[in-house]
């Protein structure tokens, strides 16, 4: 964990996010400041492919608990159960890029992605799911009321490519539904037959609530 | 893998508020257009988001999807790069005897 802690101490000394690394716990965890004095502890993982549990369970067995988990590289996917131990923390996750939206919230462990969080309250809300779940970090299993449980890729895209589709599906296996996180831009069409080619659906947000009741 | 390898014949566009010189930028927004699908494949593999100095964001799409939905224009993108295409050179078999 030492030299990919030493990595992301260096990236922020680097940047102008106005943080600055303060110190380190024995846990070597960053303490980092933001400019208006807020101080929290962030965890630093090196995980090449799935962060598990495994992963983030003894980081919050110590004194010290992080209010916020990030892992390197950030093309790594967070598995559901990982997610769920780090929220129950309670925490939060994300990649070096987020270290600096957890410092604007001025709460890290409550810090969620806001497009992944819009993604969630919306499908909560609607009338024909009953429960909505992490698969991975953008994978969410949708249990439904009436018609079958499905998985739902989001991938952060305002225009989604049929490149967008082959990444998804090497990244996280079988989906459903795979949906782009704006409300703006297009799916190509190479991108709407690339997915049916998987037996999966490419759709919208505004697609994806109605694919919901179906 | 090496990123020169695959990029032959391809255009890299920011878009987004680094292409505005926003100065509060949070990512980089880069469209590359590939010339198949299976450039774009291996230039997924090929680019590492982390050794930039902000996160980035990477849309690859072929050059014909990107005339079908007017990407340039809906994105308001500056070409940033234009790639010639890659030439090999075929190794020569040697003449010693």
């Amino acid at each position: 964990m030492g030299s990919v802690t030493n990595w992301v101490a260096e990236k922020l000394a680097e940047d102008e996010q106005h943080l600055k690394v303060v110190g380190r716990t024995p846990e070597e965890f960053l303490v980092i400041e933001s400019e208006d004095s807020y101080i929290f502890l962030v965890a630093v993982l090196g995980v090449q492919d799935v962060v598990q549990v495994s992963h983030v369970q003894p980081l919050f067995g110590g004194v010290n608990k992080p209010q916020l988990v990030v892992n390197v590289p950030s093309k790594a996917l967070w598995s559901g159960s990982a997610i769920d131990f780090v929220h129950s923390a309670p925490s939060a996750f994300g990649t070096m890029g987020d270290i600096a939206r957890a410092a604007a919230t001025k709460a890290a462990n409550s810090f969620r992605d806001k497009s992944m969080g819009f993604f969630i309250n919306a499908m909560e809300q609607h009338t024909n799911v009953s429960a909505v779940s992490y698969l991975y970090d953008s994978v969410f299993r949708v249990d439904r009321r009436n018609g079958a449980s499905l998985t739902v890729a989001v991938i952060d895209a305002y225009n989604m490519s049929a490149e967008d589709v082959r990444n998804a599906r090497t990244r996280v296996g079988h989906f459903d539904v795979i949906v782009k996180s704006s409300s703006y831009g297009s799916i190509t069409a190479q991108a709407w037959a690339t997915a049916e080619s998987m037996g999966a659906q490419a759709l919208t947000f505004g697609e994806l609530m109605k694919r919901l009741s179906r | 893998m090496s990123l020169g390898a695959v990029a032959g014949e391809t255009e890299w566009h920011l878009f987004g508020s680094v292409n505005r010189d926003c100065p509060d930028a949070s990512d980089i927004d880069l469209m590359i257009f590939c010339k198949s699908d299976a450039q774009a494949d291996m230039l997924r593999q090929a680019i590492d988001p982390d050794s930039l100095s902000l996160p980035l964001h990477l849309s690859l799409l072929t050059f014909e999807e990107a005339a079908v939905i007017d990407a340039t224009s809906v994105q308001q993108s500056t070409v940033v790069l234009r790639l010639a295409p890659i030439t090999t050179t075929k190794a020569i078999p040697s003449t010693d005897t």
